[in-house]
């Protein structure tokens, strides 16, 4: 296990909910070394218990915004607002960072949100997303193999 | 003074992933009405089946839950495999069950620590009660881990497993991808033997409801797979008649579909399980149970949270006795060959009973899905316990009541029960 870790969270099947997906399995592809890289499709409880076994944590997103699709945005992770008040079957990143922060881990983290229009069950990413998904893949491998 | 009227309103609950929402009305001191509303609107997955080919149903059903993904697929499995005239059997049976075992570890585990549990200790969620109690929590979340390997050895990733099929799996594993998974459960099975200890010494209001259970019937397993389908009022059906005798119907305050056994509420899930198939857990969990106060008469739900720790228990022993004694068979599937023909697949969810109906036409086109999932069966059972918890608390200051409705609700981990925790009570000084 490296002390890095790339995880992209989103549903496949929820259009431009994929980006932070298609990110990590493009980034995949490019082997970055030193690093872990890891797909989450919704259990904010394992990935709670992920994200606590890393010192440095990045974890890319798709975020839901009034702008245009595909723009590339860093978030502080104590911005990120819950999912559910309470969080239980449905949790979002907020209650698994929430989580493991209370069970101790504190890891470096960085939340790298990609913008999306659509999170309709069935439809496919917009060409946007799936283009800032491979651009980003691209400059995380180069910064993580420089850092 | 007591106002005349106080209204509690549930204003986000769902049937699946989705919303819905409670409402309870007090009126003249006495429950004057008990509604669960699921106003989401119908998914129509099983429209979408239409036109779809056999195959299919298998993948596209597992994404209607993201919990329990596995019983959709076994249960659509069974069913094309049923209206096919194939039978599954030997190592591929057996995976399906070590599959089976890995879902309700970690549903039950997750259920366990982060949604009820809090509830009877008198935190707001599992995060705060994390912070008092976090080695539970930790052991907690180390017992769903081990769910969610043998979810991910097995059916190739830990959420939406995509290796099921019709007729078994696109690969099996081999005998020593299984292996790693023996350590992790012996550590698993003494984990769910603290949670069962730990959770036997919670406090439980007292009700007991005098409703149907209903559970799947194997002569020789505690069910995950079976043909039969047994009641407490003494029904012994083959799944091939679930539709004879359990009737959908949609309420004016629901979108979602009701279930009756014979125009009257029933129960599926752990108690009713566990009731009905006592005599089918291992010797030592068996023990526990007895130990932990809870035997094959238990009717309260409050204490399915120790049911739930007991079946996770077994869940384990299942899990580590099927690893230990596989042998890799040659295929990880037998084919399956189309023919006209109606199906029905039922397997036992975390939460109960799932059911699935297909009629498939001679090219293996589906012509008509029916599904009917254990949230659906226990609404009117829901609604029946809390009529009677808010009668008897009806003393209790709104706040109190509005808890107390909640942890009614958790008590069947139904998959609305994420957005339960919005609960808001009304109070109309009428």
């Amino acid at each position: 296990m490296n002390s890095r870790l790339v995880v992209g969270l989103g549903s496949e099947i929820r259009g431009d909910d994929a980006a932070g997906l298609l990110t990590v399995r493009a980034l995949r592809k490019l082997d970055p070394a030193g690093v872990d890289v890891k797909e989450c499709t919704g259990d904010a409880a394992s990935l709670a218990e992920t994200i606590a076994q890393y010192p440095e944590v990045i974890v890319v997103d798709a975020v839901a915004s009034a702008g245009p699709p595909g723009r590339v945005m860093e978030i502080r992770p104590e911005s990120i607002g819950k999912h559910r008040r309470h969080g239980t079957h449905d949790a979002g990143l907020a209650e698994a960072i929430g989580l493991a922060n209370v069970l101790g881990a504190n890891p470096t983290m960085l939340v790298v949100g990609i913008t999306g229009r659509s999170f309709e069950l069935g439809n496919k990413p917009d060409s946007a997303v799936i283009r800032a998904a491979a651009e980003l893949a691209v400059n995380l491998g180069e910064t993580l193999e420089c850092a | 003074m007591k106002p005349a009227e106080r209204t509690i309103k549930v204003s986000e609950l769902g049937r699946v992933e989705g919303e819905g929402a409670l409402h309870v009305r007090i009126k003249d001191g006495a429950v004057d009405d008990v509604r669960l509303e699921l106003y989401e609107p119908p998914r129509f997955f099983e429209s979408l089946l239409r036109g779809r080919t056999f195959m299919e149903p298998v993948d596209i059903t597992a994404r209607i839950c993201g919990i329990c993904p596995v019983a959709y697929q076994m249960s659509a499995a069974a069913a094309i495999e049923d209206a096919c005239g194939t039978v599954v059997t030997g190592a591929i049976r057996d995976l399906r069950r070590l599959i089976y075992c890995g879902e309700w570890i970690e549903s039950h585990a997750l259920h366990i620590y982060l949604l009820h549990a809090p509830d009877f200790l008198g935190y707001d969620s599992g995060i705060e009660m994390a912070r008092d109690h976090g080695d539970r929590v930790r052991a907690g979340l180390a017992l769903k881990k081990v769910g969610n390997q043998i979810v991910e050895i097995v059916g190739g990733r830990p959420i939406h497993p995509v290796n099921p099929r019709v007729g078994g799996f696109h690969r099996a594993p081999s005998k020593e991808e299984l292996a790693p998974l023996i350590e992790p459960l012996e550590r698993a099975y003494e984990i769910a033997r603290e949670t069962v200890r730990w959770t036997a010494g919670f406090h439980f209001p007292a009700l007991a409801p005098d409703v149907e259970l209903v559970s799947l019937w194997h002569p020789t397993e505690y069910p995950m797979l079976g043909d039969r389908i047994v009641s407490t009022r003494g029904l012994d059906i083959p799944v091939s008649a679930f539709s004879d005798e359990f009737h959908e119907d949609q309420s004016g305050h629901s979108t979602a579909l009701i279930s009756r056994h014979q125009g009257r509420p029933y129960l599926v899930g752990p108690l009713a399980r566990f009731a009905l198939n006592f005599d089918k857990l291992s010797a030592d969990v068996r023990g526990e149970a007895l130990a932990a106060g809870v035997d094959a008469g238990c009717r309260n739900p409050f204490r399915s949270i120790v049911v739930r720790g007991l079946e996770t228990m077994e869940a384990c022993a299942i899990a580590l006795k099927i690893v230990r004694e596989y042998v890799e068979p040659p295929a990880g599937y037998v084919e399956v060959t189309p023919r006209a023909g109606t199906g029905h697949g039922a397997s036992e969810a975390p939460r109960g009973i799932l059911y699935h109906r297909y009629e498939i036409d001679s090219a293996g086109l589906i012509e008509h899905a029916t599904i009917v999932p254990p949230t659906s069966q226990n609404q009117l059972a829901i609604e029946d316990d809390l009529r009677s918890v808010v009668a008897a608390n009806l003393e209790l200051p709104d706040d109190r009541l509005q808890l107390i409705s909640e942890q009614t609700i958790r008590n069947y981990d139904p998959c609305i029960s994420c957005a339960t925790h919005f609960l808001r009570i009304e109070v109309d000084g009428k």
